[in-house]
């Protein structure tokens, strides 16, 4: 992402960015960066109705620049565009006042967002994006038979670039059929490797699978490669590395990435950080469960005692449209780096922040044990705050709320 | 006022309750999990219970009075014990239960997998025909199969009282008047087959870590059993040269090229088999590669009884239930529904036949067995076998193909050999017909005009030419034609499949897209709840690596699916063996302990509670390879 032009106020943070994007890594750092209220200034395509005097119409496609307060933020994983819907708030002859517009952005599109505050959240987006000399792709096939997934990993973004999912007939006595099925599977995922994976920007191509399936497709790939005489798979040979996955479903990704061999060749790549201290917290919660906890009540329990070494927070929250709710945990983050603590922002594009997520969004690693924080819990619980109960997530609330507050809380 | 309300109720609470009561399969599974008392009977019933008391009672006295109409026992055959009904009725409690017992259907899929648990618990072990009690009654034609929502409520009532059918269908939108097949009686042929319980079929899956020799097993007793001649084993042989080839008996079932050049079975190889009391086995060779687990399940998820091969040639005995698959195998199977257990002591012969090895094994085994995985004792046994060398395969095979019992063996075995201890497995009693058709499809491929398709009928029964709906999917498809496994089946009943047995179907009026490993296929009046979400009792297996916290990821594996889950909600847990009251809402739920969750699926597909089809209502969640848990769903949500 490039950053053409930021006038942010020292004092209270209002200020504007003018912002280029130019990966797709780029428009997910913009849907990060944007928040409900924002104002949003990019060149855009709309539909000009104009009436005539005598009452006919004539409708013409214009291109013009918009300035909208957002309303709505989507991201689209699959086309890889981050769309925009609200109000039109700059003077225009075409459009109106406070007519619906919907932008989007995409890559190589200049566009500029103004927000009454950048907080440090916001600031620390923003300088990801700008130095994305830390971006290593990957690619990867996690397969079981009948069952596909092409993936392409890069800092920030797991996209599931093809999901193949053929029936493989069983073995049977003197029947070709689950061969023949065999090969079809193999061959559209040779397919869509060819199809999907841009080779001069992949550094390694992991095949994962359980059992032999990742071997027979490499044999596979292999001899397919030489006879069909695909360049791309035949120079890019070296690239590919065979590793172990217990499925073919994609939160399998997780697996590999977890493997020391496979993190070895990944260390670069935020995933695989990420990963690490999600396994890290899990192994914690089990082996000492008082130093491991989750839920938001909980997490800032263990902040208020100082305790927090780590904290794993999904980028869900940060974008959550309640201000209220996101400025409780940018104060939260704000909080554990100022005692000394370290924050882990998982981006819910990977399996791993897609995981955290599942547990609440956050989740914390002590410094020290505090097992008699579900009793302090219970003691909050108790008090007739409500804030309190807006946000706990844990024992005392019914399950349907909890899940309702999780499921606001995630913003959706 | 409507009568058929008040008697699908009272039938739901009846079949929840028997469930409990007789039983078997629950309290085994209690012990399994070592008591966990959040399954407890008055919890469970007490909502349905309470508002069947309330309503219903009067209700139900009619409903008893009309019983005897309705059960048209003229056609009942001597096998079914009328006093039979009648016990089951006194043991029932409260007037409830008098009224109920009558006119609920036989819980069938109590018995369909689990006849043995169902003798263990009465302490009694009654020869076959006993212990179905109110199974097979021919009332059951014509009672309703189960209670909650069913469209077939109307089965309740007897045809003459058709002004009534109106009711119903208000009460129940699927319901649709006369829409219920079972009330069109299941053909007497099939009834005769019921009756008569021995023609059912038996699935037994073989189980155990991998290259403890269950292939290499299998291939032998197919040979020794006559069912592979010596022509084919020949081209199993390693070498072209027949003088020195050694036969690759495992190559029999890894008939894939990928298995046979790794030496590994990869995949469920199905064969049948034959013996005296069970003229229809269907033999599972399931593979033991950690792996593989995932295929195993599936094999396991249909299977009734199990036979794990055990290598005693390893030295490492202790290292056999600490890790690898033997341990994970047998509480995969019991938690699937696996519930008598041959133990064959494999490559005995290494071992120079040494009878101490023999014990040493069976005592590390059999607490294992007995007290985690439940097993009632009576129903585990033990065989000393190798099947490399043929020995103790088969006692009454051709002598060329036998090898003789070495005198090391003989010396101290008198005890059946592999085929004799497989023909002494418990038949599983075929179950009420009446209930809704349920075949879980277990392989699909496209052949000619329609789609070919192997399954079991887990429930029900099936004739040829019957249109059926495709679930999840919920296409419709006709079952042109129908062929069974085995050619013992009676003539009279090749165009139809009845529950326990596995049949290859034709489908036509559907794509092969369309129908995939893990279908369903129902009769359309009476579909399946198709749900993403269930509550859930699960075994938690000991030593986890990370425990279940609300929102991990797992693998729900169901018969032959496997979906990504999540677990999105801890209801309660307790820690297995201890006598507490259940957490509730844990915070996690950690090793070794049971729980009541809810799961929450990634694709709708297919689910039913426990108590209404077994097949349906029992499942296995794994993470990242590893098996977390084993279940039942208690309720679809």
């Amino acid at each position: 992402m490039k950053i053409l032009k930021k006038t942010i106020s020292a004092k209270d943070g209002q200020g504007t960015v003018l912002l280029r994007p130019e990966t797709d890594e780029d428009l997910w750092h913009a849907y990060n960066l944007l928040q409900e209220g924002d104002l949003v200034r990019c060149t855009t395509v709309r539909k000009v109705v104009k009436e005539s005097s005598t009452g006919s119409t004539t409708s013409s496609k214009k291109r013009l620049m918009l300035t909208i307060k957002v309303e709505r933020i989507e991201f689209d994983s699959d086309v890889l565009e981050v769309r925009l819907s609200g109000t039109n708030v700059g003077e225009n002859e075409l459009v109106r006042l406070g007519a619906y517009h919907t932008l989007t952005l995409e890559k190589h599109q200049n566009f500029s967002i103004d927000k009454d505050c950048w907080d440090p959240i916001f600031l620390g987006i923003l300088d990801e994006a700008a130095n994305p000399d830390q971006q290593a792709e990957v690619a990867a096939v996690v397969m079981q038979p009948g069952l596909a997934h092409v993936c392409l990993i890069t800092g920030n973004l797991t996209v599931t670039k093809g999901r193949i999912e053929t029936n493989i007939p069983k073995k049977r006595t003197g029947s070709s059929q689950q061969s023949k099925a065999i090969q079809r599977f193999f061959n559209a995922v040779y397919q869509s490797i060819l199809r999907n994976v841009d080779f001069t920007r992949i550094k390694v191509i992991l095949l994962a699978s359980p059992g032999f399936v990742k071997d027979d497709f490499w044999n596979f790939l292999l001899t397919t490669s030489v006879r069909q005489e695909d360049r791309p798979l035949i120079e890019n040979k070296h690239k590919f590395v065979l590793c172990k996955a217990s499925s073919g479903h994609k939160h399998a990704l997780e697996d590999v990435l977890s493997d020391p061999a496979i993190m070895k060749q990944l260390t670069e790549t935020k995933v695989a950080k990420e990963v690490e201290i999600l396994n890290t917290f899990m192994r914690t919660l089990n082996d000492d469960p008082d130093r491991a906890y989750y839920g938001f009540h909980h997490v800032t329990q263990a902040q208020q005692s100082l305790a927090i070494e780590s904290l794993l927070v999904t980028d869900e929250l940060f974008r959550n449209s309640n201000v209220k709710k996101r400025k409780q945990y940018v104060q939260l983050a704000e909080n554990v780096k100022e005692a000394g603590g370290h924050v882990y922002i998982f981006s819910s594009m990977h399996v791993s922040g897609q995981q955290l997520a599942q547990v609440s969004g956050v989740a914390a690693i002590l410094r020290f044990p505090l097992p008699d924080l579900d009793e302090l819990e219970e003691l909050a619980a108790a008090g007739p705050e409500d804030d309190d109960k807006d946000d706990d997530e844990e024992e005392e609330y019914d399950p349907e709320k909890r899940i309702r507050e999780d499921v606001a809380d995630m913003g959706l | 006022m409507s009568r058929h309300r008040n008697v699908r109720n009272m039938i739901a609470e009846d079949d929840y309750y028997d469930d409990y009561d007789d039983y078997d399969d629950y309290d085994d599974y209690g012990d399994y999990g070592a008591g966990s008392s959040s399954y407890t009977k008055p919890k469970s019933g007490s909502n349905n219970n309470a508002k069947g008391k309330t309503n219903n009672t009067p209700k139900q006295n009619q409903a008893n009075k009309k019983q005897p109409q309705v059960k048209q026992n003229p056609k009942t055959p001597a096998a079914t014990p009328s006093p039979s009904t009648a016990a089951t009725g006194t043991t029932s409690s409260g007037s409830l239960g008098v009224g109920l017992s009558v006119a609920k259907p036989p819980p069938g899929w109590g018995n369909t997998t689990k006849p043995v648990a169902a003798a263990v618990n009465k302490g009694v072990s009654k020869p076959p025909p006993g212990w179905g009690t109110p199974n097979a009654t021919p009332s059951a034609a014509i009672s309703p199969p189960s209670g909650w929502g069913k469209p077939n409520t109307t089965a309740a009532t007897p045809p003459s009282n058709t002004p009534n059918t109106n009711n119903t269908s208000t009460q129940s939108s699927t319901a649709t008047p006369n829409n219920n097949p079972q009330s069109v009686p299941v053909p007497d042929i099939l009834q005769k087959t019921c009756s008569a319980g021995q023609e059912s079929q038996l699935s037994v899956v073989v189980i155990g870590h991998v290259d403890a020799g269950k292939s290499t097993m299998m291939g032998q007793l197919l040979y020794q059993a006559g069912l592979i001649t010596r022509q084919q084993t020949s081209k199993v042989t390693t070498s072209n040269n027949t003088a020195d080839s050694t036969v690759q008996w495992a190559w029999l079932l890894d008939e894939d090229e990928g298995e046979q050049t790794r030496g590994v079975t990869m995949q469920i190889a199905t064969k049948t088999l034959s013996t005296p009391r069970h003229p229809q086995i269907v033999l599972l060779d399931a593979p033991g590669h950690a792996d593989f687990v995932p295929t195993m399940i599936t094999g396991a998820a249909s299977a009734d009884a199990g036979l794990l091969v055990v290598d005693a040639s390893s030295a490492n005995l202790d290292g056999m239930l600490q890790k690898g698959q033997t341990k994970e195998h047998i509480l995969l199977a019991r938690g699937l529904g696996v519930s008598q257990l041959l133990v064959c002591i494999n490559k005995l012969d290494v071992r120079e036949w040494s009878q101490s090895v023999y014990n040493d094994i069976q005592q590390r085994l059999k607490p294992f067995l007995l007290q985690q995985a439940g097993f009632a004792p009576k129903r585990i046994r033990f065989i000393p076998t190798s099947g490399l060398m043929g020995v103790n395969i088969m006692k009454n095979a051709n002598s060329k193909k036998k090898a003789p019992p070495p005198a090391a063996l003989s010396s101290w075995y008198k005890g059946p050999s592999l085929y004799e201890a497989i023909d002494a497995f418990m038949p599983v009693k075929s179950s009420n017909l009446a209930e809704p058709l349920r075949i879980i499809l277990s392989d699909v491929y496209a052949e000619g005009k329609g789609v070919a398709a192997r399954g079991k009928v887990v429930q029900g029964f099936l004739k040829t030419g019957e249109k059926l709906v495709v679930l999840p999917i919920g296409d419709d498809a006709k079952v042109n034609s129908l062929q069974h496994l085995h050619a013992t089946v009676d003539d009279k009943r090749l165009d139809y499949a009845i529950v326990g047995e596995t049949v290859d179907l034709v489908l036509t009026g559907i794509d092969s897209v369309r129908v995939a490993m893990g279908s369903l296929l129902a009769r359309p009046q009476q579909r399946p709840p198709v749900s993403l979400k269930c509550r859930a009792k699960i075994v938690v297996m000991d030593d986890l690596a990370v425990p279940i916290i609300r929102g991990a990821q797992v693998l729900f594996h169901i018969h032959h699916l496997d979906v990504p889950a999540n677990i999105s909600n801890l209801l309660s847990m307790t820690k297995r063996g201890a006598k507490q009251q259940p957490k509730a809402r844990p915070r996690a739920i950690p090793s070794s302990s049971t729980a009541e969750v809810e799961i929450t699926l990634s694709d709708k597909i297919c689910m039913e509670s426990f108590q209404q089809c077994r097949a349906l209502g029992r499942f296995v969640l794994r993470r990242s390879g590893e098996t977390i848990a084993v279940g039942m769903i208690e309720q679809v949500l």
